[in-house]
């Protein structure tokens, strides 16, 4: 992996803003960036985008032997790539730390937490169960990966539907998608992973960006600060999955409090537009309607400066109301004090005016000539 | 693009639809469908790189191709070894030495004529991210269907019947043969009707990319 | 002198023979390498060949063994190919993990094969679903000198010619393997694919076709390994891939496709008789 370098004024410009109420793209702290999920023609494939960043999911089965220990329950296998598409650090073909790290925490989320019925997936006990494979491509890295990497995860495995097998005696027939209408997956619950950065010990941020996620543990020689980044994993009926706190010591548990009730309502939200996105492309399909990632492509994306695309917006500018903007220059021009004259015009005598400087006017020292004298 | 779509049906090509910069942290990258096959290429560069794979007169080229699911196989490599030999004839590589130019193509949907789309997808790209070219290229796919006619850009119904299937690349100048790839057997003459079909074809991908670049270089000038 | 000449104008030492018609090792631009083969080399496979083509040595071994076939193709055997480029065969490669070459060079041998239908898979099986033969078929480079493609397949079409298979007997019930090495039956082989690799060269504005390539001129005319291959099987087209290097004109790849077709005579030739040679020495 290249190394990347954040610059100490970059890192103090960051905190700075931060800890006067501002984010650098114009949010909230508590605000998220657009989510949007685009379905391609398979069944389990989706491309997830969170704001900038984006993920492409897939889910794909096969049949295989049960692990021994558990023969009746099939199996669930994640596995997430960085390829150097993501962003230019990373290299091709190398697992970095940022892979395992993500990998793991979606396994937490989605494995361990028992959220799909391995048991369904079970075909002839001891022999043939299915096994599912969720495949994680990073297409484009702009901060909070964990987010976007779950939801395409759950979005895929929500929207996977497997082949139907029918058994007779010992052998097992798979029939096609177009013999027989495929089967979804059961998800007893659907978690979520939700980002949040830490600064200074008591600001929260919800889905940082990348310049977010890499300054906010790292303290600069003017910001001594301790701050990091927490993961939750909550699914929609409040229940925490996982907790995961990487960079600095907090020395203060309220704000994990602040996190997970904060979490919570954006869980729910999240999981209420995967369903409905999900309920959506079923009835589209229904409808013969061919779904494609192609739809994704749109040709006003190549106005590629207007205000949309610009990712780094200042709250006090709208781009909007130019003329406004205008005015307030205008105005404020006016308020400017003109610098007081130096001159005063006096009339002396009668039918004359005179320009004399003011007194003081001058910061010259005068010096008199008495004094020499003296 | 209405009036690329009409052109495009005279010749029975499938209809393009193209995003340039459709990825915000690479140096150039876009996004191509040819009818239902959809492919997204990234390119960055020119990067530093590791001694061991650095030259002295040229700048590398990596080519990664990343299939949609699935561990990576040997077609793989042989996908990535044709895309990177005919992007390496395109780039004015001497103009950058001890560097590398990585270009990353991910599958999102394959139906039919998958690799020609790569193809474009990478030269679309690689126009994209600016980096010095001494010309464009395009592909086109066909194939022979049982009865010895010659379909361009076959549909995936096509393809599982046909006898053979054959690629090529050519170059924005000459309209030479850069690359071209081919499967099944076929007689030689053929392949020559096959290979000036497609030449003439390929002036269709040509205007195309000549659109989409006046459509985007009027927004940033 | 012509060493430290090649050193230091690697370009125009080479250019310097090619705009007098000749190749750097004395070669005429048309002409090819000399051939040898030798089959039933290995006593340890079940068929095989060695094949030099100037100084590029391969030898091919096809080991069999039984296997269930697949259950969407229940009455197909294998045909697995795989080419290895080990260190000790050129200062290009490294010990380890096959590169990035071998598997390119293998995509082209198997894609040649399948294409070209020259081993029926349905030949190979023995039950439907339940038993057919794998022909691993490993194809070892001892020096690279260019033309990979032209001798692995001269390689593996000769080992498979002269491979048989012993009969076997598969009791459905008992699921018993009986397999009788005394009675063995020759291996089908329909059709003799014969690759032709071709370096094009852009000298003085006119494309250039090296048959035959050496590494050395290879490497001259840009791209990894040749830059066109052709090939021909029974006066059909079995495929023609071309990578890199400068783009030939179309007359010029005419003249490839006949020079191709030339040459599938002379190597048929070259394999029969050695499988005539090997006859006679095995009824001696």
């Amino acid at each position: 992996m290249r190394y990347l370098f954040l610059s100490s004024c970059e890192k103090n410009f960051i905190h700075r803003i931060i800890s006067e109420g501002h984010r650098l793209d114009g949010r909230n702290y508590n605000e998220s960036r657009n989510l949007q999920i685009s379905f391609g023609s398979e069944y389990g494939s989706c491309i997830v985008s969170l704001g900038e960043t984006k993920v492409l999911a897939q889910v794909t089965c096969e049949v295989t032997q049960p692990k021994q220990i558990r023969p009746n329950e099939g199996i669930l296998y994640i596995n997430v790539e960085i390829s150097p598409m993501a962003a230019p650090q990373f290299e091709a073909n190398r697992q970095t730390d940022l892979t395992v790290y993500l990998n793991r925490l979606l396994e937490k989320c989605y494995k361990d937490s028992k959220c799909i019925d391995l048991e369904s997936l079970c075909i002839v006990v001891e022999e043939k169960v299915w096994s599912l494979r969720v495949d994680i491509k990073v297409l484009n890295h702009a901060g909070n990966l964990v987010e976007c990497a779950s939801i395409a995860a759950l979005t895929s495995l929500a929207h996977f539907k497997r082949p139907d097998v029918t058994r007779s005696g010992d052998s097992v027939i798979i029939h096609t998608l177009v013999e027989k209408d495929p089967i979804p997956t059961v998800l007893y619950h659907y978690p979520v992973c939700l980002t949040f950065a830490i600064f200074q010990n008591n600001i929260l941020l919800s889905d940082p960006s990348f310049i977010e996620e890499c300054v906010c543990a790292s303290g600069t020689e003017e910001v001594n600060s301790s701050g990091g980044l927490l993961v939750v994993g909550m699914n929609q009926y409040r229940e925490l999955c996982l907790l995961n706190l990487s960079g600095a010591a907090l020395y203060d548990s309220s704000i994990v409090h602040k996190a997970i009730k904060s979490a919570a309502d954006r869980c729910k939200e999240i999981v209420d537009t995967v369903k409905k996105t999900i309920m959506n492309d079923d009835t589209m399909r229904q409808k013969r309607v061919r779904i494609n990632f192609s739809d994704i492509i749109t040709s006003d994306h190549v106005l590629s400066l207007n205000k949309k695309d610009l990712n780094i917006r200042l709250k006090n500018y709208n781009a909007d109301l130019p003329k406004c903007d205008d005015e307030e220059m205008i105005e404020e021009f006016e308020d400017e004090k003109p610098e007081p004259s130096k001159y005063d015009v006096v009339p002396s005598l009668p039918q004359t005016a005179e320009i004399i400087a003011k007194k003081g006017a001058s910061t010259w020292i005068e010096i008199s000539s008495e004094s020499d004298e003296d | 693009m209405g009036a690329e779509e009409q052109n495009i049906k005279e010749f029975k090509l499938k209809p393009m639809k193209c995003e340039l910069n459709f990825l915000s942290k690479s140096d150039g990258s876009a996004i191509l469908s040819q009818g239902e096959t959809v492919a997204l290429a990234s390119v960055n560069g020119p990067l530093d790189v590791k001694m061991q794979s650095q030259s002295i007169e040229k700048s590398t080229l990596e080519v990664l191709f990343c299939s949609k699911g699935g561990k990576p196989s040997v077609g793989d490599r042989y996908k990535e070894n044709i895309i990177r030999q005919t992007c390496e004839t395109a780039i004015l590589s001497s103009l950058y030495p001890r560097t590398a130019i990585t270009i990353t193509i991910q599958e999102l949907e394959d139906y039919g004529g998958f690799l020609s789309c790569c193809l474009n997808t990478a030269c679309l790209a690689l126009v994209n991210s600016g980096v010095a070219m001494r010309h464009v290229f395009a592909a086109v796919s066909c194939a022979l269907d049982d009865r010895g006619n010659i379909l361009l850009e076959p549909t995936q119904q096509q393809l599982e019947t046909a006898r053979a299937t054959m690629n090529f690349v050519f170059d924005s100048r000459q309209k030479s043969l850069v690359t071209s790839f081919t499967e099944g057997a076929f007689s030689e003459d053929t392949y020559k009707e096959a290979l000036a079909r497609c030449r003439s074809a390929s002036d269709l991908v040509f205007s195309f990319y000549r659109d989409i670049v006046t459509k985007y270089s009027k927004v940033i000038g | 002198m012509a060493e430290i000449y090649k050193l230091i104008h690697p370009l125009k030492y080479f250019n310097d023979y090619i705009s007098r018609n000749i190749r750097p090792d004395g070669r005429k631009f048309t002409e090819q390498r000399n051939i040898k083969l030798n089959v039933n080399s290995l006593k340890t496979a079940d068929a095989s060949a060695v094949v030099k083509c100037g100084n590029t040595t391969i030898v091919c071994g096809i080991k069999l063994e039984l296997a269930t076939p697949k259950a969407e193709e229940p009455n197909q055997g294998f045909l697995v190919t795989n080419v290895e480029l080990p260190a000790l065969c050129s200062s290009k490669y490294k010990p380890g993990p096959p590169s990035d070459h071998a598997q390119v060079t293998n995509c082209l041998v198997s894609d040649i094969i399948v294409n070209s239908k020259s081993v029926d898979l349905k030949d190979l099986c023995i039950v439907p679903d339940k038993l057919a033969w794998v022909l691993y078929c490993d194809m070892v480079c001892l020096d690279n000198d260019g033309s990979l493609v032209d001798a692995c397949i001269i390689a593996l079409m000769a080992s498979l010619k002269t491979l048989s298979l012993p009969s076997v007997t598969y009791d459905c019930e008992t699921e018993e393997i009986t397999v009788d090495e005394n009675n063995k039956t020759p291996l089908k082989v329909h059709g003799m694919p014969v690759a032709t690799s071709f370096a094009v060269y852009k000298a003085l504005e006119s494309d250039m076709l090296l048959m035959d390539p050496s590494t050395y001129e290879e490497d001259m005319c840009g791209g990894i390994g040749a830059n066109f291959v052709v090939c021909c099987n029974n006066g059909l087209l079995c495929g023609t891939q071309k990578f890199g290097g400068s783009n030939p004109s179309t007359e010029c790849q005419e003249e490839a496709l006949k020079m191709a077709k030339h040459r599938v005579k002379l190597v048929e030739q070259v394999i029969e008789k050695c499988i005539k040679n090997n006859e006679i020495a095995m009824s001696r």
